[in-house]
């Protein structure tokens, strides 16, 4: 017995340090963001100097306020343009139907850069000069192929009998998607809501070549400042994004249960 | 009031004949739910994915005032990346450090994979689980800040380093590639480690007790059985983890500071600090190129391989 566990030391060496390697750049941050005065870790007392510092700057309330409204717009259209879609996908014969599905993954198979690369001189092309609907077309490119396969797996798994039973008792196509369908398939549309808006409002690869002097989000806020300079409140704006996508998580797996969100978010 | 009843019947018939309409022709109706999303994909994805591509064979040009370029043939801007020495340190730099990053990241998280498909205790599985979809979940920036706040000359580990007195002088651990591909594993772990998951799971446990029923040792066990069974979840993980490192650009544009350089960043530097865009899409198509290379290239190449391989 004693051999088998000396055997394993290696084995839960790799998974101790790969646990450490992972939690602890974020629980830094974390932590960093409280500290009194210079950077330290670990903080020697909590203060919300930097926070407040952070909430003070004009700059920091424009970027959180855009993202907010971007990832908002962003989720709602591609929830709409995705349920849509996932309904042709499950319930229609549609020819060369494979084809179409791994079509409609290209945005996550395209590297950010090049979707951005590309939409700038689109967009300059086309005489788009606000970056508010750049950004807005750019998100909502990225998000669709999540919400169009979290729910065209929960439509897929769909019981179609209590459609037909709520129509031969009479209720027209509206009665029946407003309280047959969408109820049912409603963990799903959580849950591609919440993926839209987690992508939407962490994306910086695409958004840093679409944005202006005076419409930018947050992650491209944190961008400039990291590349320009080291400043403490960085490491509070680094938390509040993670805070944020941390209770988006949370706010799920209450929701649903995250094995099984995870299950239908369809990740390969 | 008379005449608005008629017109509101009159709306209703329409409605309802409208609705046997759309009945009658399924192909019709799927093509209307089908046209948002083909609209936004061919509005926002394939024209200005063309555009790119035709653009990149424009000649670069500061007399064009305008657009700054010129409307013709040419393949200088390719010749170039692909030529010139700085480019191609670039191009290099980016398949090497991803090609490192790729392997490590497999052996970090094939372990872990392994604990979340076995492990009997489902406090430990939920727990594993948890960091690690907290991880996969959080921004590219976020995490590349926080590995800034680690790795600085005055970062924790360099301080904590010297407070130990086991170096006297910081350790230069960022603005090089030690810093761009710590970055990326951290960004890739999670992913080789969801991509794993699944496969690893689908093995039958009793394949590896019988194996060690009959005598081999865990590490024979692991790599006659587990592991060949395991590979072509291996091999999506090494198709994900190298193509997302080959197209970062976060950590190298941050954690690189301007010395380390990915095609990435030559693309945004090129578009958006220069306007040199024939030149910045050369650089786009290439990384796109590289990319769907790899994925499904490879993935046909590799996944022959492995099936013939299992079989």
């Amino acid at each position: 017995m004693k051999k088998v566990i000396i055997n394993k030391i290696p084995y839960y060496l790799i998974v101790a340090f790969c646990f450490i390697f992972l939690a602890s750049p974020l629980i830094v941050a974390v932590l960093t963001s409280f500290s009194p005065g210079v950077l330290t870790f670990p903080p020697k007392a909590l203060s919300l100097r930097w926070w407040n510092v952070l909430f003070n700057r004009p700059e920091f309330i424009e970027a959180l306020r855009m993202s907010i409204v971007i990832a908002l717009y962003a989720t709602v259209i591609s929830l709409i343009v995705g349920f849509l879609c996932a309904i042709a996908l499950v319930r229609y014969h549609i020819k060369g139907k494979d084809l179409l599905q791994s079509f409609l993954t290209l945005p996550l198979v395209i590297p950010g850069v090049v979707i951005g690369a590309s939409l700038v001189y689109y967009f300059a092309a086309i005489g788009v000069i606000d970056s508010f609907p750049k950004l807005l077309a750019a998100h909502v490119l990225s998000a669709s192929p999540y919400t169009l396969r979290t729910i065209s797996a929960t439509l897929i798994g769909f019981d179609r009998t209590l459609e037909e039973a709520a129509m031969n008792l009479g209720a027209d196509v509206i009665q029946t998607l407003r309280k047959i369908t969408l109820p049912i398939i409603k963990p799903g549309l959580i849950a591609a809501a919440i993926f839209a808006f987690a992508t939407s409002f962490n994306e910086l690869t695409c958004s840093v070549f679409l944005t202006s002097v005076n419409v930018f989000t947050l992650p491209v806020l944190l961008f400039s400042w990291t590349t320009h300079q080291m400043d403490p409140t960085i490491a509070s704006a680094s938390a509040f994004i993670f805070l944020i996508t941390l209770s988006l998580i949370v706010i799920t797996e209450k929701l649903l249960g995250i094995n099984n969100w995870i299950g239908r978010a369809g990740i390969r | 009031m008379h005449s608005i009843i008629i017109q509101a019947t009159s709306m209703i018939r329409t409605c309802s004949r409208l609705i046997a309409f759309l009945r009658r022709r399924p192909k019709f109706v799927a093509m209307l739910l089908l046209a948002p999303t083909l609209f936004i994909f061919v509005f926002t994805l394939i024209i200005p994915l063309s555009s790119l591509m035709v653009i990149s064979f424009y000649r670069y040009s500061l007399l064009e005032l305008r657009v700054l370029y010129v409307q013709t043939f040419t393949l200088e801007n390719y010749i170039k990346l692909l030529t010139d020495s700085l480019y191609l340190r670039y191009l290099w730099d980016t398949l090497e450090v991803s090609a490192i990053v790729t392997m490590v990241s497999l052996v970090m998280g094939y372990p872990v994979a392994y604990l979340l498909a076995r492990s009997k205790s489902a406090r430990v599985r939920g727990l594993v689980f948890t960091v690690v979809i907290i991880t996969f979940f959080t921004g590219g920036m976020v995490r590349v800040y926080a590995w800034m706040l680690l790795l600085q000359d005055s970062g924790v580990i360099n301080r904590t380093l010297i407070s130990l007195r086991i170096i006297t002088e910081p350790m230069r651990l960022m603005y090089n590639e030690f810093g761009v591909a710590v970055a990326l594993i951290h960004w890739c772990v999670p992913l080789v480690i969801l991509s794993l998951f699944g496969s690893i799971q689908s093995i039958n446990p009793d394949l590896e007790d019988a194996a060690r029923s009959l005598g081999a040792a865990d590490l024979q066990v692991f790599l006659r059985v587990t592991l060949p069974l395991s590979l072509p979840g291996v091999v999506t993980a090494i198709i994900l983890a190298y193509a997302g490192s080959v197209a970062a650009f976060v950590a190298p544009a941050t954690l690189g500071g301007g010395v380390v350089k990915f095609m990435s960043n030559v693309v945004y530097d090129r578009m958006i600090r220069t306007t040199n865009y024939p030149l910045g899409s050369a650089a786009a198509v290439v990384i796109f190129s590289i990319s769907l290379a790899i994925i499904y290239g490879a993935q046909q190449l590799l996944m022959k391989k492995v099936k013939a391989g299992v079989e």
